[in-house]
């Protein structure tokens, strides 16, 4: 019984081992990939990693290194019949299922971040992260890693600090759209791990808006960590003094008096929002004069991100069952408020 | 691997996702973006797997507490109470799941009544104030507080003081400053919402 090895087409549906102009691939995931112009066989473990989630067993790779190799120089050469004969001596059955092939492309996603990880590591002495004595330094030090400064590794940590807190209310953003988007998938098929093409079956256009938006606020909250904690000063809305905006009215519709203030400062801007430190809504709107509350010395501007990491600090459950911090919090006199407020823009080290 | 620290690796998964799909969904590669969206959706569903299954964890061991505890049941029911907390921090540090962990506290409060009722009391949870892991001793400071507050004020000052915007430092703080300022703790609390028969 002979079985006949072949390659696929490339597609969106491929299963197979198909020639790209990116490379070797297997579904849709690159085992020769280019890098810097020139075509290179994957590592041998990155290879391993990805054929252990194609075919739910562990492969020795060592018996394929060479022909990936072979495919790669054949591919620089621009000798593409070459390249697809040492591909199909390569003998890799088609993946499974649609499933093995998302199960791969996941693995490759993962390889890569590691990757990035271990460049990271491997950094030149000018990169700020891994900072190098200056050229000339005495006792021969020039040009090698030097210890990070007090100051240097404060700062790092508190940048850290705020990524981490935008990257949890970047979880809870896309974990609802995606949430969303397998609502429509289950209304449409039942069994997600037999979608063929999930562009057919979700509203993509729609989701991948709401996506793009989210990576704005990324880029807000990440360009705001980028230069650690402010001042409150650098954090307020005004730099011209204090002002108060509302009225009672304004204060009883807590939407209006935000308006006002949009109306007088704009908008917070792209990926940014307005934040109370003392709240505004809940039992403040009724015990505190909304003087206290509408005015440039209450209301900061924050990345979005960053505000809804700050609200979900308010949203944590209180010592007092039936009861969140928001609520805990508002039971306190405005000064009480005011200063556990801006605790919470510290501990996240938005404020310095 | 533990249930907790699945979730701290899919969560992780998840920023890798993000982050390696930006190109894709600035495309207008609709199928890719299709294929992107259901790799995310199955990240989410093991997410929602997990959280399941360690909620449901936690529901058996409250299932017979109404029967009279023994020794055995009360050590089961401490070990369940620190899976709690962890599994609550988790959650929330990592996800901002606070409807989650507001489930889960709620059963750590029938966990603290229950072990109310025999032997020790919920006293018998004293033993996770020296837990390695700091986000079971700041939720077991936030139920003793008001039983052993000379034991447990350091304690949850020490991990207020370290700091660093997680949700164990924010939890000592917020028990200090209740206790501190009114003498409130979740316990007291409890037992208030259990004589007006709101339990």
């Amino acid at each position: 019984m002979f079985k006949i090895w072949r390659l696929s087409e490339a597609g969106p549906n491929n299963l197979g081992l198909a020639c790209t102009d990116e490379g070797l691939v297997l579904g849709q995931t690159p085992l020769v990939e280019r890098r810097a112009g020139r075509f290179v066989a994957r590592e041998q473990r990155e290879i391993e990693r990805l054929l252990k989630c194609a075919y739910r067993m562990e492969v020795a790779a060592d018996r394929l290194m060479s022909g990936l190799a072979t495919v790669a120089a054949a591919l620089n050469a621009d000798d593409q019949c070459l390249a697809r004969i040492a591909a199909e001596h390569l003998k890799l059955p088609d993946l499974p299922s649609q499933e093995a092939c998302i199960a791969v492309e996941t693995e490759d996603i993962l390889i890569k971040s590691d990757r990035r990880q271990n460049e990271i590591q491997k950094a030149s002495p000018d990169d700020p992260k891994h900072p190098g004595w200056p050229k000339g330094t005495e006792g021969g030090r020039g040009g090698k890693f030097r210890p990070k400064t007090d100051a240097e590794i404060a700062q790092e940590i508190k940048g850290r600090v705020i990524r981490i807190a935008a990257r949890r209310a970047l979880r809870v953003s896309a974990l609802k759209l995606l949430r969303l988007s397998a609502e429509v998938a289950a209304n449409v098929i039942p069994i997600l791990d037999v979608v063929a093409d999930a562009a057919l079956v979700l509203d993509v256009a729609d989701t991948v808006s709401q996506f793009w938006k989210l990576s704005t606020d990324v880029t807000a909250a990440f360009d705001f960590a980028q230069h650690g904690p402010r001042s409150f000063e650098e954090l307020q809305v005004s730099s011209s003094g204090y002002e108060e905006f509302s009225n009672y009215g304004d204060f009883v519709k807590g939407e209006l008096a935000l308006e006002a203030i949009a109306k007088r400062f704009g908008s917070a801007g792209d990926g940014c929002q307005y934040h109370h430190v003392v709240t505004q809504g809940g039992a403040n709107a009724d015990n505190i004069p909304p003087e206290q509350l509408q005015n440039t010395n209450n209301i900061v501007r924050l990345p979005t991100l960053l505000h809804e990491a700050v609200s979900g600090m308010y949203s944590e459950p209180s010592p007092v069952k039936g009861m969140n911090m928001y609520q805990c919090l508002q039971t306190q006199p405005y000064a009480v408020q005011r200063e556990e407020g801006l605790k919470i823009l510290r501990r996240l080290n938005i404020l310095k | 691997m533990r249930t907790e620290d699945k979730i701290i690796e899919l969560a992780a998964k998840l920023d890798n996702w993000f982050d390696s799909n930006a190109a894709t969904f600035a495309s207008e590669n609709r199928s890719a973006q299709g294929r992107a969206i259901v790799r995310g959706i199955k990240l989410v569903r093991e997410l929602d797997r997990l959280k399941k299954e360690g909620m449901a964890a936690i529901g058996v061991q409250l299932n017979d507490t109404n029967s009279t505890l023994g020794d055995a049941k009360v050590a089961s029911l401490v070990e369940t109470f620190a899976f709690a907390a962890r599994l609550a921090v988790t959650l929330r540090d990592e996800l901002l799941d606070t409807n989650a962990e507001n489930e889960i506290w709620c059963m750590m409060d029938s966990i603290a009544l229950a072990l109310d009722k025999v032997g020790r009391g919920r006293a018998a949870l004293d033993v996770l104030l020296d837990h390695p892991d700091v986000r079971v001793r700041a939720v077991a400071g936030a139920y003793l507080i008001d039983l052993d507050p000379e034991r447990v004020v350091p304690i949850l000052r020490e991990i207020d003081e370290k700091g660093g915007g997680s949700v164990p430092d924010l939890r000592a703080h917020w028990t200090l400053l209740a206790w501190e300022r009114e003498r409130q703790s979740r316990f007291k609390s409890l037992n208030r919402s259990a004589a007006s028969g709101l339990e």
